[in-house]
């Protein structure tokens, strides 16, 4: 079809700067990085529990009272509420419920899931440090 | 009494001519309803004939019209020039595609993605027309109908940084279409698409950045689209594995 | 130069090409069919069509109640064999279209929803929301994709018919991509490339509806028939003359003057908003003319109201309606009533063909809405047109299939190929080498707004005579144009340079035919001449092409089974 006759097209490459066009991007790249802290959390998480695993219940807790650490889980809850905000709106995004002619909105699915997660995270202080 | 203007930046590409891209700005009367379309048309009618773009409903149905507007993807026949700040407009070419001249882009690779879904009805056995229609209740129809409203604009694999990235990934228009069928009850040609949509550079490449909805003059939600596949998929794998020789 | 060779050559992508493409390959698989359209083909204008197809798919309705229906609407000008043909098959494309995965709204029952549509008795139009068009052409576009054996140059341009010893060869175009001509050589050739709405400056019709077709069978010597039947739709928005649907007033939608009157109970009382279009649009402007309509920047106007219908009923069946009206005029149709006057939307005239597409030129066929075999006589009905598509688009794909499976191809020496390097010199040696001359936008422009005025809603012997001499002089001005863009490359302009071209040449048939028609009958109407003449001209007017204006003979109307009546809604 006659391609051989065709003039050069322009083809333009992605800028690794791509994220930094619109604000849209930029928090996707941010919620990319979120999940950074999550592992790292989940990691450092998992080593205080073999602690108490190998040892006693006072050798988690005074892993967890370290100042480090105590830093670290502060930063890092931030970001992990952040990652978990914005996939509990995602959530709501991708699995909307239908009632009645309308869909449930995707914030709609954000405030639930933060008052299960609110619950469920006061179930698990509550089993793990203060029983 | 000084007129109201409004300056379009627009990008100019003559490939026999440049070797690369510049702007151009023009200065065009401004009316409170004009939409960027109506600027297009006056350059090239009263100012400059060499600007070239592409159009036809003026109405946001037949997808022609698409370009980068102050860097995000839209339409031009919907994009009102009162809607932007200020009234100076860069109009570019759709981002992502490579570009043939001016504001038209090459479409072929997504022409080529959408014969590789297999967009029309699969079934084991038709029935003939003379019979009457296949019945389709208003519930099985809602299903899918969200999905059927693509105009193949493309704005969203202008707006997917995937997309950009690796142009080999299906994208969101292509997998809303498969979508589609998959959801259609009159359809019976799931397993000829999930091995398409399922790839690697299929659905799996999506990894939620979501700006294809943002983008989508229709409603369509590609980004929806892509993750129930995704959940399809998963489920599929699971049920294979668990029932290997049968059970659909 | 380079060129191509395939069984069939299908110009135009739409509804009618898409149906015609696979029509021809499902009667014989192993022919080879081409679709070549300027556009890719989901661009097509089929797809801004919004109402409804009509079909009898009910135990209520009846082919003779359509068929009634359509010879009425169009002030008894149809040929009737040609309409029962249409109602006979119309139900069987519907149900193959929804075979097809044409995603229609549904009743409780699961059938396909039918609505009420202007002129027809019965609720008949088979609809998809209020977005017909867009998913019978993506489902048209998408089936055909399974065919292997239909191939598509998509944004290539046909220039010219190549005729030889009266037999058609194939097709001139130019391929957008690279600027070159090359020649695609076909046995049969079937145009299906719509109506030519952007003659005129007010219309639904988008850029690209510029009667390509029509003026390539013109000037290959086949004739335009009833060029004068120009349809106006009487609910345009105002500037952008973008299509509010009749399917509004289908669902119950009220048009309003500027007293809040319901003023169509005096020219249609039996079905109101549900008369024809014709009658409408006259009814409109008259309300206008009368100082009764209301005064925009645009014109005058009068209401569209749906705001009785309530949110259910817009959300559900016209959500487009509701998007466009939001969008373009800034009203919610549930609260307020739209502004909308009458403007050019279809052509009842185009190539004349028999009912099975066929123009009389061997291997020449159309279908669609640029030809007119005709069903739509002098007014066509709303819905009639996508089904027409349908039914004429597979006519003629098994009629164009049945006669090339008998030829054996046409081969590119003389003359087809010196009448291509002819062509090719005619525009790039020619047209494109002007360094300066007039735009071709003013030249347009004129064209269109000379045409809204002289051959408009309603015409008399001195706006047509001007309407002539202006086409004319026009002609003359384009001769010495200039393309600005001198690119090969993606040269819109040299394209619009090209289809002014087109757009003159059918243009003049319509002043042309219309002069001669002492009568009004349908979408035409004179003031000198207010009545109905079926004495004199129930017959159809044949526009052929000359070195000078355009001669104009005629042809009878075939009557069946209706005799033609007053024509009273």
């Amino acid at each position: 079809m006659g391609d051989n006759k065709r003039y050069p097209e322009l083809r333009r490459r992605v800028s690794p700067g791509w994220w930094t066009a619109s604000r849209h991007y930029a928090m996707y790249m941010v919620r990319e990085w979120t999940s950074l802290f999550v592992a790292l959390y989940s990691l450092i998480f998992i080593y205080g529990l073999s602690l108490w695993a190998m040892g006693s219940r006072a050798d988690f807790l005074n892993f967890l009272k370290n100042p480090a650490i105590i830093g670290f889980s502060l930063v890092a809850l931030v970001f992990t509420l952040y990652h978990a905000v914005t996939w509990f709106y995602l959530l709501g995004a991708i699995a909307p419920v239908k009632i009645g002619r309308s869909r449930t909105k995707p914030w709609q699915a954000l405030i639930l899931n933060l008052v299960l997660l609110v619950i469920v995270s006061y179930i698990a202080i509550w089993l793990l440090i203060f029983r | 009494m000084s007129q109201d203007i409004a300056t379009i930046r627009v990008t100019r590409y003559r490939p026999e001519k440049d070797s690369k891209p510049y702007f151009q700005e023009y200065k065009v009367p401004y009316r409170h309803d004009m939409v960027v379309l109506d600027a297009l048309n006056y350059i090239k009618a009263e100012m400059d004939g060499s600007l070239t773009y592409r159009w036809s409903c003026r109405m946001g149905v037949c997808g022609s019209c698409g370009a980068n507007i102050d860097g995000e993807p839209k339409l031009t026949c919907a994009s009102f020039l009162h809607d932007f700040k200020g009234r100076t407009i860069t109009v570019e070419p759709m981002a992502n595609f490579p570009v043939v001249k001016d504001l038209v882009v090459d479409m072929e690779d997504f022409m080529d993605k959408l014969v590789k879904i297999k967009p029309w009805i699969i079934r084991d056995k038709e029935t003939p027309p003379e019979q009457g229609e296949y019945k389709q209740s208003a519930q099985e129809l809602e299903r899918y109908s969200q999905f059927s409203s693509c105009i193949n604009c493309m704005l969203c694999y202008a707006a997917c940084p995937i997309y950009g990235l690796n142009e080999k990934f299906l994208g969101p228009a292509a997998t809303a279409l498969a979508y589609r069928y998959i959801e259609d009850s009159r359809d019976q040609g799931k397993d000829v698409r999930f091995p398409v949509v399922h790839e690697m550079e299929g659905v799996w490449e999506c990894t939620l950045v979501g700006e294809c909805s943002v983008v989508c003059p229709k409603g369509v939600d590609p980004m929806l689209a892509i993750q129930k596949t995704k959940i399809l998929g998963a489920t599929n794998a699971i049920k294979s594995i668990l029932m290997p020789r049968g059970g659909r | 130069m380079e060129h191509h060779s395939h069984d069939i050559v299908i110009v135009g992508g739409g509804a009618a090409g898409l149906r015609a493409a696979i029509a021809a390959v499902e009667l014989e698989p192993k022919l080879d069919v081409a679709i070549v359209s300027k556009v890719y083909p989901m661009r097509s204008h089929t797809v801004s069509a919004e109402g409804g197809m009509a079909a009898v798919t009910r135990e209520y309705d009846s082919l003779d109640s359509h068929a009634y229906d359509t010879i009425k609407g169009s002030d008894f000008l149809a040929d009737q064999d040609s309409v029962e043909f249409f109602v006979k098959e119309a139900p069987r494309e519907s149900y193959q279209l929804e075979h097809w995965g044409c995603p229609f709204s549904r009743d409780p029952d699961g059938r396909i929803s039918a609505r009420a549509f202007g002129g027809m008795s019965v609720k008949r139009t088979l609809f998809a929301t209020d977005k017909i068009g867009f998913h019978l052409l993506h489902t048209l576009f998408q089936t055909s994709l399974k065919y292997e054996s239909i191939r598509r140059y998509d944004e290539w341009f046909v220039t010219s018919l190549l005729v030889d010893e009266g037999r058609v060869e194939g097709v001139t175009t130019i391929d957008m991509r690279t600027g070159e001509m090359v020649t695609i050589l076909g046995k049969a050739v079937i145009i299906a490339t719509g109506g030519c709405g952007r003659i005129f400056r007010f219309t639904t019709n988008g850029w690209i509806k510029t009667g390509d077709g029509m003026a390539i069978a013109y000037r290959a010597g086949v004739p335009l028939k009833d060029m004068e039947m120009v349809q106006y739709h009487p609910t345009l928005l105002p500037n952008t003359g973008i299509l509010i649907t009749e399917a509004a007033r289908g669902e119950g939608g009220h048009l309003l003057n500027k007293d809040g009157e319901r003023f169509l109970k005096r020219y249609v009382p039996n079905k109101m908003e549900l008369g024809p279009r014709d009658i409408l649009s006259r009814a409109e402007m008259s309300e206008i003319n009368a100082g009764r309509g209301f005064d925009g920047p645009y014109g005058s106007y009068v209401h569209l109201d749906l705001t009785h219908l309530g949110k259910i009923t817009i959300e559900d069946k016209l959500p487009f309606v509701k998007e466009l009206a939001e969008k373009y005029v800034g009203i919610d149709p549930e609260h307020e009533p739209i502004p909308v006057r009458p403007g050019q939307h279809y052509m009842m005239g185009g190539v004349h063909t028999d009912l099975h597409g066929f123009t009389g030129m061997p291997g020449l066929y159309a279908a669609g809405e640029v030809a007119c075999v005709t069903m739509n006589g002098a007014n066509r009905l709303g819905s009639n047109s996508l089904t027409e598509c349908l039914v004429f688009g597979a006519a003629a794909g098994k009629a164009a299939a049945e006669y090339a499976l008998k030829l054996s191809g046409p081969s590119f020496g003389n003359p087809v190929q010196g009448e291509a390097m002819l062509e090719e010199k005619r525009i790039f040696d020619q047209l494109l080498k002007h360094e300066q001359g007039e735009r071709i936008s003013s030249i347009r422009t004129e064209m269109q707004e000379g045409m809204d005025k002289h051959v408009g809603i309603y015409r008399d012997e001195n706006s047509l005579k001007e309407g002539c001499r202006m086409i004319g002089e026009l002609k003359v001005r384009l001769k010495n144009a200039i393309v600005e863009d001198k690119d090969h490359v993606y040269n819109t302009e040299l394209v619009a340079a090209l289809e002014l071209d087109f757009m003159l040449d059918v243009a003049e048939t319509m002043p042309y035919s219309a002069i001669l028609r002492h009568e009004s009958r349908g979408a035409h109407y004179r003031t000198d001449y207010t009545k109905r003449d079926d004495a004199n001209f129930l017959k159809h007017s044949l526009a052929y092409k000359t070195a000078g204006p355009p001669r104009i003979d005629y042809v009878p109307v075939t009557i069946t089974r209706w005799k033609p009546e007053e024509r009273v809604y």
